[in-house]
Formats: C-alpha cells, sequence, structure tokens
C-alpha cells in the first residue's frame, strides 16, 4: 500500500513541475522511480514516457484553453521533432550515447545562460516570411532535438522550450503551452514503441499514470497563470540539472 | 491570437481531451484499486486504458490535420497527415521486425 502511495506520488511531482514548466515530467519521475524507489532503469524509462503522454495530454488541455499553443509552430515543429524522435529510437541500439551525453549536457549549460540572459519581447519569426531561417536552422533543430533526447532518453522539451523562446521568439507563455502538444505527439510514438514491445511495466505504471493525470491538471493549471521570471528561473535549474546527470553518465561510460 | 486561429475550432480538441482526462482518471484510478486488491482484472483495465491513450494522440492529430485543411491552411493539414503516417508506418514496420 506504501509502496502504491510512493509511485502516485513520484507521478504527481513530475506531472506538477512538468506541466508548470512546459516539460514532460520524466526528469522527475525516472530519478525518483530508479534512486528513491529503487526500479531498475530499463523499467522505469518506458513508464516515464508513458506517463509524458499522459502528461502533456492533461496539461496541453490547460495552455489550449487560455490560447497559449501556437498550432501552426505545433505541426511545424512537432512534425520534425517526431521524425528526429523516431529516427533517433531506430539508430539508439547502434550509435554510442556518450559523446552525444556530453554534447547535450553543453548544449544544456549554453540554453540555461541564454535563458537567463534573455529578456526579449521580440517578433515572432513568422514561417511565411523566414523560410530560408527555419529551413536552414529552426527546422534542423528540432529534428536534432527530437533525435538526441530520444538517443539519450530525456525529453525533448527542455530544448524545445528554448528552441521556441529564443530562436523562434515566440513568448515564454507560448513555447511552453506549444511544447506541451509537441511532446504529446513525439512522446506517444516512442511509448507505442515500448507497448509494442510489452515493455511498460503495468502494475507499476497504473499508479504512476494516476498520479500524473492529477499532478499534470494542477501544474497546468497554475502554470498558465505563472509569473515568467519564476518559470525562467525554475527551467535553468532543470536545465542544469539535466546537463549534470547527462555529463556524469557520459564521463562514467567513458571510464 | 493569430488571425488564421478565428478559422480554428479548437474546442473539439478541448471537448476531446476534457473527456479523455476523466475517462483516464476513471481507469488508472481504477487499475490502482484493482492492483492493490489482487485482483486479475487489474492488467487488462490499465492495459485498454493505455491503448486508448494512444488512440487518442491519434484521434487529437487527425483532428487537428483536419481542422487545419478546413481552415485552407493546406501545408500545414498535409504535414499533419505525414506526421501521422510516417509514424504509424514506423511503429507497423517495428511490430513487423
Amino acid at each position: 500500500m506504501l509502496e502504491i502511495f510512493w509511485y502516485i506520488m513520484s507521478g504527481f511531482s513530475g506531472g506538477f513541475l512538468g506541466a508548470y514548466l512546459g516539460l514532460g515530467g520524466g526528469e522527475i519521475i525516472v530519478p525518483s522511480l530508479t534512486i528513491m524507489l529503487g526500479l531498475d532503469i530499463r523499467t522505469a524509462v518506458p513508464v516515464s514516457m508513458t506517463a509524458i503522454v499522459v502528461n502533456s495530454f492533461t496539461s496541453s488541455a490547460e495552455y489550449l484553453r487560455h490560447g497559449m499553443v501556437d498550432l501552426e509552430l505545433v505541426i511545424l515543429i512537432g512534425f520534425f521533432a517526431v521524425l528526429g524522435t523516431l529516427t533517433g529510437s531506430t539508430l539508439s541500439p547502434v550509435v554510442p550515447t556518450e559523446y552525444i551525453q556530453f554534447a547535450m549536457a553543453i548544449l544544456l549549460v549554453y540554453a540555461a545562460l541564454s535563458f537567463l540572459k534573455c529578456h526579449h519581447g521580440s517578433k515572432r519569426l513568422e514561417f511565411s516570411d523566414n523560410r530560408s531561417r527555419y529551413a536552414v536552422i529552426v527546422l534542423p533543430a528540432a529534428f536534432g532535438i527530437g533525435c538526441f533526447s530520444s538517443l539519450v532518453g530525456v525529453g525533448g522539451g527542455v530544448l524545445l522550450v528554448p528552441l521556441l523562446y529564443l530562436l523562434v521568439g515566440s513568448p515564454l507563455s507560448t513555447a511552453r503551452g506549444t511544447t506541451t502538444l509537441i511532446i504529446f505527439f513525439a512522446s506517444a510514438a516512442a511509448a507505442s514503441v515500448y507497448f509494442l514491445y510489452s515493455m511498460i511495466d503495468l502494475r507499476v505504471a497504473a499508479p504512476v499514470l494516476f498520479g500524473i493525470l492529477i499532478g499534470g491538471k494542477a501544474g497546468g493549471y497554475l502554470g498558465t497563470s505563472a509569473k515568467p521570471w519564476v518559470v525562467r528561473i525554475m527551467f535553468c535549474v532543470v536545465m542544469l540539472y539535466l546537463a549534470y546527470k547527462l555529463a556524469l553518465r557520459s564521463l562514467v561510460e567513458w571510464v | 491570437m493569430n488571425e488564421k486561429d478565428v478559422y480554428f475550432h479548437i474546442n473539439v480538441v478541448l471537448k476531446i481531451q476534457s473527456w479523455a482526462w476523466y475517462v483516464f482518471l476513471l481507469l488508472f484510478g481504477g487499475a490502482t484499486v484493482l492492483y492493490d486488491l489482487h485482483i486479475p482484472i487489474a492488467s487488462q483495465l490499465i492495459y485498454v486504458a493505455v491503448i486508448l491513450m494512444m488512440v487518442m494522440a491519434l484521434v487529437v492529430a487527425l483532428v487537428m490535420a483536419e481542422q487545419f485543411r478546413r481552415a485552407k491552411l493546406y501545408r500545414y493539414g498535409l504535414l499533419g497527415y505525414v506526421m501521422i503516417f510516417i509514424s504509424l508506418c514506423t511503429l507497423l514496420l517495428k511490430w513487423y521486425l
């Protein structure tokens, strides 16, 4: 009974923070299931990926209701992010990930510092007026984020929000809302693969998904009225924490 | 709000999400309780819920692509349909292999 309670709490906390910041919540769920509850990483990751689908589904409803989702960007960026996710999951058995993890850690630190410095209110980069910039920078970046995040096993949200905020010029609230819906499609594709291979532990998944449904609803609701500076600082903390974890993991694999 | 969003009836997606949240809460909550009571039907319930969730992702993607097509934003509608097609093809290929 106590074990089920902690599974629910793990889902709730991941769902709350993930929905509040416009992430999937895997950054919280995987460490809490492995480090705190002693589950194997191969059990935790498929459960986390399924939980991310539920969380992004729940929280995107709140962001959509408040008009904080740019639907054109969802399709445009989402298309390339989903392609990247599918490519990454196909390549993952043959690609050595330690270099990619280290590169992604550096990218995260750079994104976190840029995020802290940037207080812009710049105009959104319209696709119809900036096709060449989209074709050369934004869309390949979305593909790369999908691919890299799938290869190293982290949610793409932590890089998609900076992409939309720093490169596309979306307001932070719209960047978070748009990312939740993009993650929904990308993680649904990845979770389906785990489901087809029967890798999801249903006994663990049930309470985690129950917790994330409630946490995601609460986080999404509060996230729509969150102050941008609070979100920016919290986001930087999550990015730096993830960079530290990835750098550590890649160094361990090297040694 | 983008002026093109006027043509985009997002209420359909919102209604689906709103109903689905209650259904999932019932299914996952029910499965958690049944697992705790060691009733075997729990695994079937969660199995159905996860399949339903994947179907929901497909339905939302389809609705969005169709909404773009109706709003005469054909490029985005086409991208939506191609995304669904590629995702389904990859999944079927992985399943087959």
